[in-house]
């Protein structure tokens, strides 16, 4: 049927002036609708922030490159370099050399008081910066990569500067961040020792369309050499094709035909690798990150839902009237659907704005994890593109069309006016007053568990049956948890029987719950669950690490570069340092630990070494197999293999277990490994193989030192110890075995920092959507209010039953809520942690923080309900 | 046209109408016709199927048995949409507690029949400026129905009624709301209404003085309609 007003017609004449005749819900609706929104967006832009700050950071440095050589383990040793040019021939490919390294400024370091992963970490990059110089065929006439001093001297003026005392070139913001020109000297931890360096010029802001990062500064590689005294080894070779445009995807593949070989210590890597490979090692971290933020959204969605539904309420006897002036079914869901899509696209700009805002927050945060967690050397920038923002649109309106269907169904049963004064009331979805969707929900969610993980591009394994049995459980529980309200009814009717009968109505009304009170309790209850389940997992969590910590962390004394911010961080202490502090008097014991990242089927993983023959007598790993029999850790075994420890990660990120043999790349080429056991260890979900460290010096031709743990002389103090040493080696950080672990405690709350903020947003969406809820329910029973009060009661009294009936629908939320949370902590802890990072992690129950937060919601509820229960009071039946 | 002449032309032809709501027979099989221009008031007890008679009228309920045949259209044989379509143009309905949509103006709650019915806003406005003079309503225009009071409202309601020139305006106790004085007054304005557009109506009240607008009275008793003597002799009232 033609006619009707048109949509923005309608808008104004409807949809627009309710929201001005109830403004504070109105804006309550949006401002539930906005924050899920704004926490999915501020999620998104702070994860790729977090990811395309190393795609930055390699574009700035390098240029365009057409791919670099790198090393299948450790470093690349310099015959690389001939190997490479041999290889290439004749070819228009330039092999660039680079060493890279990275460096903690002395006053970022002063600033943080030299606490671990907070400095911001520097790239130092060594380039052979006179070849670089003339070699730069993309560059528009006239650039240059480096300004300052060398610019326009004279060749051999510049190449004399070279070889003179090492200098640095630093980025524009970090000149002016430190205060800094060239000419002036700056303060750098490079690795275990202190360096003053001469700033020979600032870099271009500007370059290859990327802003160069604050955290790049690069040297001439020979000085870097020097420096770091290390002249046979390069960190990889960038590749730089001569032609006027880029190497194709084509060309690439060639390139790497022509690179290829057996017995090679290197392998070509496309110009996308580390950014991609960045990426996909930071999936399952960044996506575990977007799922938590929907949260908020999903809560939203119910709670969305249930205040649609009270529009419908409120609006029932319009409805009517419209009905019997002729409105159609399919005008009032034209209507409908127009005002959940003004109420989308309001309702998700606020969030595309409240998200920008909330972005800046958590970028840091985001950035500062992955930063230690992963891999150092980004800096980070929110960036908006139009696909965040119709994204946030997409999610906004999709999120209020899906939570306007069961108000659209009760709407298009509303009938005309002359029906409607009879006394109906509106239907609800009688589907959730019936537990078997439910239970099947809930049924096949477990079956999903069952479901093998996702593998992704890199390695990452993403958990998707875990994730769907997740939200199957959370959408299942939503039916089943209506049915505490009856008994919850029945208990409340004796208690108030007998304390207080005045509040018998508000019971009585728990008891006979609608649909509303079960959308309400949904909200809570998805709420609930989630913090629940989070709370479970980051305890246990929390509680494994303890006990692997006071397991495996047994020694006086930690050790390590004073640089060192984060695993991916290049600051070792030297053989000569390390063997030093191993011989002192003070010393009975010392496990030297190296760690070096391997490429093991393409992806990335670490081989560590450590002294494992202080296996048991000093060091106690948590074994998750043992290994069978004696094992002489020092010497091959008649198969001609060297025996390994896997850590948990690694065995089930490669399907490996005991007595499984492995092809490990080393700079001697593949050795043969056997795995003979397998240990728990929390430090990082990339997988780590474990050799005595005599193996691993060995296959390296160095004896640098990750770190360095020493067991004490009984009797001696180890924090005299550390603060004299300190003095005498000062580019290394000495912990004692308790500030390591606050150290490594402090890396743990930072990691959950996020989750927790995550969580207090979707019990703040619940508390709000409470609120909402309880306008709704109240203004349905208006009628019933008034009787109330004309039987006698007070406002006060009146507002006591709204407020019993706002608490009972916090018990059932937040007790179903709690239920369901140790079925979702367990789907967390033992299949999505298990498929995500292969950790395997000891049951511990919170209690305190579980009974803090459960009060304080309860608390929450009963105020919010109070509240709204006496504006309400004052207002319907003034 | 002289309502001798209008009876001639039947608008509303109601055979045999039952209803019933579970177990309990409220409509026992009620006949009667409305003419063209013809007010006729519905009288009976509470519970004895006035305003489920009205309902069946607007299309709003279903009747069980019977037929009810509005301007030649069987109610019966059409869909919801199209149910919906003949009150947009042709009932009109007045009711007892206003109804008035509470976000619209006074001149808007008037003028959106016609904007469901797809009239022109040039028209619209041409057309509620006559309604809100004839309805004596002008100078509370562009207010809201809160502000109104009782008998504005129902003078609206009226109004918003014969927006689009409906043949049949029901009317569900229209002045139920009111006090006597403003009662009489929204009375004598449908009467005057219905005279000028010559709508024919159908109005139940529990109000015996309300029935002096009217043809005829109809008294529903136990779902059957009571003898015609009364039917009689406000007809004749009437024509004399």
């Amino acid at each position: 049927m033609k006619g009707g007003p048109g949509l923005v017609r309608q808008w104004t004449l409807f949809t627009l002036r309710h929201w001005r005749r109830t403004p504070w819900q109105t804006l309550l609706l949006l401002f539930i609708l906005a924050l899920g929104v704004a926490t999915y967006l501020s999620i998104r832009l702070a994860n790729r922030a977090a990811v395309e700050s190393f795609g930055d950071f390699a574009v700035a440095v390098r240029g365009q490159v057409d791919g670099s050589i790198e090393p299948l383990s450790g470093n690349l040793p310099l015959e690389a370099l001939r190997e490479v040019r041999q290889k290439l021939g004749p070819k228009a490919v330039h092999a660039i050399p680079i060493l890279e390294t990275t460096a903690v400024a002395q006053r970022d370091l002063d600033a943080v008081e030299g606490q671990f992963g907070r400095a911001p970490t520097m790239r130092l990059l060594g380039l052979d910066l006179l070849g670089i110089q003339n070699l730069n065929p993309r560059a528009p006439d006239g650039e240059r990569i480096l300004s300052g001093p060398g610019e326009g001297e004279e060749e051999g003026v510049f190449r004399e500067r070279l070889r003179g005392a090492p200098e640095v070139f630093i980025s524009g913001a970090l000149a002016r961040r430190l205060d800094k020109n060239p000419g002036s000297e700056i303060s750098l931890l490079i690795r275990d020792q202190h360096h003053d360096l001469r700033i020979a010029g600032i870099l271009p802001e500007q370059r290859a369309e990327v802003s160069a990062p604050e955290n790049v500064m690069v040297m001439d590689i020979s000085g870097l050499m020097r420096l770091l005294g290390q002249k046979e080894f390069l960190s990889r070779i960038d590749l730089v094709w001569q032609g006027a445009e880029h190497l194709t995807l084509q060309g690439q593949e060639r390139l790497a035909g022509v690179l290829s070989g057996d017995d090679l210590a290197w392998v070509y890597r496309p110009p996308e690798f580390r950014e991609n490979e960045t990426a996909s090692m930071t999936a399952a971290f960044r996506l575990n990150l977007t799922i938590l933020s929907l949260i908020a959204l999903l809560t939203g969605i119910f709670l969305i839902s249930q205040a649609l539904d009270a529009v419908v309420v409120r609006r029932r006897l319009e409805i009517g009237i419209l009905r019997s002036l002729g409105m159609t079914d399919g005008d009032l869901r034209k209507m409908w659907l127009g005002e959940i899509l003004l109420l989308g696209l309001v309702g998700s700009a606020l969030g595309v704005l409240l998200g920008g805002l909330l972005a800046q927050l958590t970028v840091g945060a985001v950035g500062q994890t992955i930063n230690t967690l992963y891999q150092g050397g980004g800096t980070y920038r929110v960036q908006w593109t139009g696909a965040d923002i119709l994204s946030g649109f997409l999610l906004g309106v999709g999120a209020s069309l899906v939570a306007g269907l069961i108000p659209l169904r009760d709407a298009l049963r509303t009938p005309a006016a002359q029906v409607l004064m009879q006394g109906n009331k509106a239907p609800g979805l009688a589907l959730l007053r019936r537990p078997w969707p439910g239970l099947l929900m809930v049924g096949v969610g477990y079956l999903l568990t069952f479901f093998p993980p996702l593998v992704l591009d890199g390695g990452a394994r993403f958990p998707a049956g875990g994730y769907l049995t997740a939200f199957l459980w959370l959408i299942g529980g939503t039916f089943l948890i209506g049915t505490l309200f009856p008994p919850l009814g029945r208990w409340g009717r004796d208690l108030v029987t007998r304390w207080k009968p005045v509040l018998r109505p508000g019971v009585s009304r728990l008891h006979r719950a609608t649909t509303r009170h079960r959308l309400a309790a949904a909200g809570l209850f998805i709420a609930v669950s989630m913090a629940g389940g989070m709370t479970l997992l980051v305890g246990s969590f929390e509680h494994t690490v303890e006990r692997w910590l006071e397991h495996r962390f047994r020694a006086d004394l930690y050790i390590n570069a004073l640089g060192a911010q984060g695993p991916e961080s290049d600051h070792f202490i030297s053989s000569e340092r390390w063997r030093s502090l191993a011989n002192r008097p003070e010393v009975v014991a010392a496990d030297p630990f190296r760690s070096v990242r391997i490429q093991i089927e393409g992806t990335t993983t670490f081989l560590t070494s450590s002294d494992l023959t202080l296996l048991d007598e000093w060091q106690t790993p948590l074994w998750i197999e043992r290994p069978r029999g004696e094992v002489d850790w020092l010497k091959r075994t008649p198969e001609g293999l060297v025996p390994a420890i896997s850590n948990e990660a690694f065995a089930e990120r490669f399907r490996v277990g005991v007595g499984d043999v492995l092809e490990v790349p080393s700079q001697e080429g593949q050795q043969s490994v056997v795995i003979k056991g397998i240990q728990a260890e929390y430090g990082n979900e990339q997988g780590a193989l474990l050799v005595d460290r005599r193996w691993l010096s060995q296959w390296l031709g160095e004896e640098n030192l990750t770190n360095l743990t020493l067991f004490l002389r009984e009797g001696e103090d180890p924090e005299l110890l550390a603060e004299k040493w300190s003095g005498e080696f000062p580019g290394l950080a000495f912990r004692s075995n308790e500030a390591l672990r606050e150290t490594a405690k402090g890396i743990f709350r930072q990691t959950f920092g996020i989750t927790h903020a995550l969580k207090f947003i979707a019990l703040l969406v619940a508390l709000l959507g409470l609120a909402l809820t309880l306008v709704a329910i109240f203004r349905e029973a208006v009628q019933e209010l008034k009787i109330l009060r004309n039987l006698g009661l007070t406002s006060g009294e009146i507002a006591s039953n709204a407020a019993i009936e706002g608490t009972g629908i916090t018990i059932v939320g937040l007790s179903g809520g709690l239920l369901f949370s140790f079925g979702l902590g367990w789907l967390l802890i033992e299949v999505i942690n298990k498929q995500s990072f292969g950790w395997t992690l000891l049951w511990a129950v919170p209690v305190g923080e579980i009974a803090l937060f459960s009060a304080g919601l309860l608390l929450a509820g009963m105020v919010v309900s109070l509240g709204t229960g006496l504006v309400l009071v004052r207002k319907l039946l003034k | 046209m002289s309502l001798q002449n209008q009876k001639s032309q039947t608008l509303l032809d109601v055979r045999g109408l039952r209803k019933i709501f579970g177990e309990t027979v409220v409509l026992r099989g009620l006949d009667f016709t409305v003419a063209k221009g013809e007010r006729i008031a519905l009288m009976g007890p509470s519970g004895s199927g006035k305003s489920t008679v009205l309902n069946c009228l607007g299309g709003i309920e279903k009747p069980d048995q019977g037929e009810i045949l509005l301007s030649g259209n069987n109610l019966a044989t059409l869909s919801a949409d199209e149910l919906a379509g003949l009150r947009r143009r042709t009932i009109g309905t007045v009711f007892q507690f206003f109804h008035l949509l509470p976000t619209l103006t006074v001149k808007e709650n008037i003028g959106f029949p016609m904007e469901l019915a797809g009239w022109s806003q040039e028209k619209i406005r041409e057309r509620v400026g006559e309604l809100l003079e004839e309805v004596q309503i002008g100078h509370r225009a562009g207010a809201y129905p809160e502000t109104l009071s009782g008998g504005e409202q129902q003078r609206v309601a009226v109004a918003r009624a014969l927006a689009v020139g409906p043949p049949l305006l029901l009317a569900d106790e229209p002045t139920g709301n009111l006090d006597r004085k403003t009662g009489d007054a929204v009375l004598n304005l449908m009467e005057q209404l219905s005279e000028k557009h010559a709508v024919a109506m159908v109005m139940v009240t529990h109000d015996e003085r309300s029935t002096r607008i009217c043809h005829r009275i109809l008294r529903l008793e136990d779902g059957v309609l009571a003898g015609p003597p009364e039917e009689e002799r406000k007809e004749e009232e009437t024509a004399g």
